[in-house]
């Protein structure tokens, strides 16, 4: 369960969360619209502790986790996240991106995660290749497959599918939607786009200047 | 087709370009290469003539061969050991990103421009007092004297150097690619395996650099009573003034330097290509283990003591504030004279700089021999180039007062442009292409074009080149040993004598207003470089 309270976050004169309340049981999904710097990726921020509120408390399964001037750190969270920009290391290979954050397992067991989630997300035959050698469209399913490789409790994704055909969209969502229900994962999901927001299912909020304005 | 639409890169200046390639190659080879092609020639005649046992002295053995490889030993040394402390300490300032510490850090940065002799003085004068409370409790001299000494002097010297390469790899990583870490990973991992491959080309660099510089120099270890190799091209040259022979002596410390040098190409060229600077905020600070943490506040202990501990010193000996003025007054033309040369090279290294820092922007086949020439001159030690000067001044009989009063400001423009150039380079690669575009698309003229978008977006660079030649032809001493008219003297070199009768109020004083100066101009460079990272993203994008 993701649980945020009163949660507040200015940048400057900027508001960019304010006073928000928001409970999202576990295994739930969420999906999070507004229009660009209502505050959908700062919430996101607060919640994977990448970002300290001025107000308010984030909690998850019932524990605080973050409060004004303090915040567990991050990798204590079970989250896995797809950034707004793909952010994926550049000196790294796509199988070593998405194996990053994968551990205690067997080597072998590693393997056979990353041809699944390589085939999962279309992107076969890339697995040695460097972001840099990468479409816009690959290198944001290579961020996918990273979030999803370590089967977190919590899935944060920014507009995960952006850069991609309607076709892909259909099945990458799928994959999302499978893997989060294996896991029994709590799904945040912000994207634009009204239709794609119905095709991810669950609740669906509507954020403008940093506040829930309709659900 | 449409010269303009073709051109693949930022073309701020919008000057012909054949006549920029020419200004770039002419002036760039006449003045920073020139010397060493003129030795080159010069040893290549006295071989022809017969006149050089040129084997024996390119080939050292004995004497020789030991210095060598003490001069390599303690280059070696030095760098491993700055680069790890300016690594640490670097790691304990970036992790906090707190006000204080990174107002501390822009304090150290522009120290990195002083002398290393005033640092071997003021540990000199450090190691007196040492030794006087040793002798009342009986105990032993303590002197900072031999290798151990030249090392902790070197050490000292260059840690603001190694911390600001360090600082600058640290800052350069995108808190975006950390932050992807630290969901899935500790902070301790995510260092190992995020941010220190991505900031390895600036550490690689930083260790380059600072290897370059302790295995060239000879002014700490001749103060200190150690005996390097470079000392011995001086005092060749000084016995038989023949500069092929200087020459042939300094190959064997030219190699290994070259060799640096030219595994510095990738590290440098990545690094002009991420200069964008970046602040990571933290949420939760950074837990590294224990001992990590333990080592880096040793770090930050020895940084602190090693840079600002002979401050102190300089202070207390230099005595009142009449004092440091008397010194002032006593040396206000070698004053005079310092800001004079410096001034003319730093500006003179903006034409030459600009014009090959925007010929290396343009792929092509002799992209790669530039590179090698720019970077020719960082591999060859201060006083050879000192040499190369004369000797082409003599041939070119450019003896008459008014021209060998600026040959100082030429040997620190062959000195130090290759620097004003990377840091032109790394300026103009970080401006958007499309800035150039729009202007060739609104303003017809490519002088306004030049005046109103070219020299604004590249106003940072322009500034912290030129201060930074400037704050290092004002400490350089090696080549301007070597080519400074009778009768002149800059304030290094009156520094310089005075250090070999021991330290005295005088001598800290002038070290002070040297110091002052170079700092000044640091400061001016840091303040500068603060600002390179202009915010990009649209308004709202992030939130």
């Amino acid at each position: 369960m993701i649980t945020v309270r009163n949660l507040s976050k200015s940048f400057g004169s900027i508001r960019a969360v304010d006073g928000l309340t928001l409970e999202i049981p576990a295994g739930q999904t969420l999906v999070l619209q507004g229009p660009s710097g209502s505050g959908k990726t700062t919430l996101l921020r607060l919640v994977a502790g990448l970002e300290l509120p001025d107000e308010g408390e984030v909690a998850l399964a019932g524990s605080p986790v973050s409060r004004p001037g303090w915040a567990t750190p991050p990798h204590s969270r079970g989250i896995g996240m797809v950034f707004q920009r793909s952010g994926l290391w550049p000196h790294m290979t796509v199988a070593q991106n998405i194996l990053f954050g994968v551990t205690g397992i067997t080597r072998e067991q590693a393997g056979l995660q990353l041809r699944t989630l390589l085939v999962q997300a279309a992107l076969e035959g890339l697995a040695e290749r460097f972001p840099a050698q990468l479409s816009g469209g690959e290198a944001r399913r290579v961020a996918l497959a990273r979030a999803l490789a370590a089967a977190p409790q919590r899935l944060l994704l920014d507009e995960p599918l952006t850069s991609q055909d309607p076709e892909l969209k259909s099945r990458l969502l799928e994959t999302i939607r499978g893997r989060a229900r294996e896991s029994g994962a709590t799904l945040v999901y912000v994207t634009h786009d009204a239709a794609e927001a119905r095709q991810v299912g669950g609740r669906i909020v509507r954020m403008n200047r940093g506040r829930l304005e309709a659900d | 087709m449409n010269k303009g639409a073709a051109y693949p890169s930022p073309d701020p200046l919008a000057l012909p370009r054949k006549a920029g390639q020419w200004l770039a190659l002419t002036g760039y080879s006449f003045v920073v290469l020139g010397p060493l092609a003129a030795l080159l020639v010069a040893t290549l005649l006295e071989i022809l003539g017969g006149h050089s046992d040129w084997l024996e002295l390119t080939v050292p053995v004995g004497r020789r061969l030991v210095l060598l490889g003490n001069s390599l030993g303690l280059a070696v040394a030095v760098t491993g050991i700055v680069m790890v402390q300016g690594f640490l300490a670097a790691v304990a300032i970036w992790s906090r990103a707190e006000r204080a510490g990174v107002l501390l850090l822009w304090l150290v940065l522009p120290l990195m421009a002083i002398p290393s002799y005033i640092y071997a003085l003021t540990w000199l004068d450090l190691a007196g007092v040492l030794t006087g409370w040793a002798r009342q409790l009986g105990l032993a001299s303590i002197g900072p004297f031999g290798w151990a000494g030249s090392l902790w002097v070197e050490v000292a010297a260059l840690a603001p150097m190694a911390l600001g390469f360090a600082w600058l790899g640290l800052r350069g990583v995108d808190p975006d690619l950390i932050e992807a870490g630290r969901l899935v990973r500790n902070d301790w991992i995510g260092l190992i395996r995020i941010t220190l491959p991505l900031s390895a080309p600036a550490l690689l660099t930083g260790a380059g650099l600072v290897f370059l510089l302790s295995l060239l120099d000879y002014s700490v270890p001749s103060l200190l009573q150690a005996n390097v190799y470079p000392m011995e091209i001086f005092a060749e040259y000084s016995a038989t003034h023949s500069p092929g022979r200087a020459f042939l002596l300094a190959l064997p410390l030219v190699l290994p330097a070259a060799s640096v040098t030219a595994g510095l190409l990738g590290p440098l060229r990545a690094m002009t290509v991420r200069t964008a600077m970046h602040r990571i905020r933290w949420a939760s600070r950074p837990s590294w283990p224990g001992w990590f943490a333990g080592l880096q506040r040793v770090a930050c202990a020895l940084v602190g003591a090693e840079v600002l501990l002979p401050y102190a010193v300089l202070v207390i000996r230099a005595g009142s504030i009449q004092g440091l003025l008397s010194s002032v007054a006593q040396a206000a033309s070698e004053i005079r004279y310092s800001l004079l040369t410096a001034t003319l090279a730093a500006l003179m290294s903006l034409p030459v700089g600009i014009a090959m820092a925007r010929r290396l922007l343009r792929p092509g086949a002799g992209t790669a021999f530039l590179w090698v020439g720019v970077l020719a001159p960082l591999a060859i030690p201060g006083s050879l180039v000192g040499i190369g000067l004369t000797y082409v001044a003599n041939r070119l009989g450019l003896q008459s007062e008014g021209i060998s009063l600026v040959l100082p400001s030429f040997a620190g423009l062959a000195r130090f442009a290759p620097l004003a150039v990377l840091v032109l380079l790394a300026q103009l690669k970080r401006l958007d292409p499309l800035l150039f575009e729009a202007g060739r698309l609104f303003q017809a003229s490519a002088f306004r074009r030049w005046l109103q978008i070219g020299i604004p977006l590249l106003a940072p660079g322009i500034l912290a080149s030129a201060g930074l030649v400037f704050a290092l032809t004002l400490g350089e001493l090696a080549a301007t040993l070597m080519v400074a008219p009778p009768g002149q003297a800059t304030l290094t070199m009156r520094i310089y004598n005075y250090l070999h009768y021991g330290a005295s109020g005088t001598v800290a004083g002038l070290c002070l207003v040297l110091a002052a100066c170079v700092l000044m101009a640091g400061a001016g460079v840091a303040w500068v470089a603060a600002r390179w990272s202009w915010p990009v993203s649209a308004p709202g994008e992030g939130i």
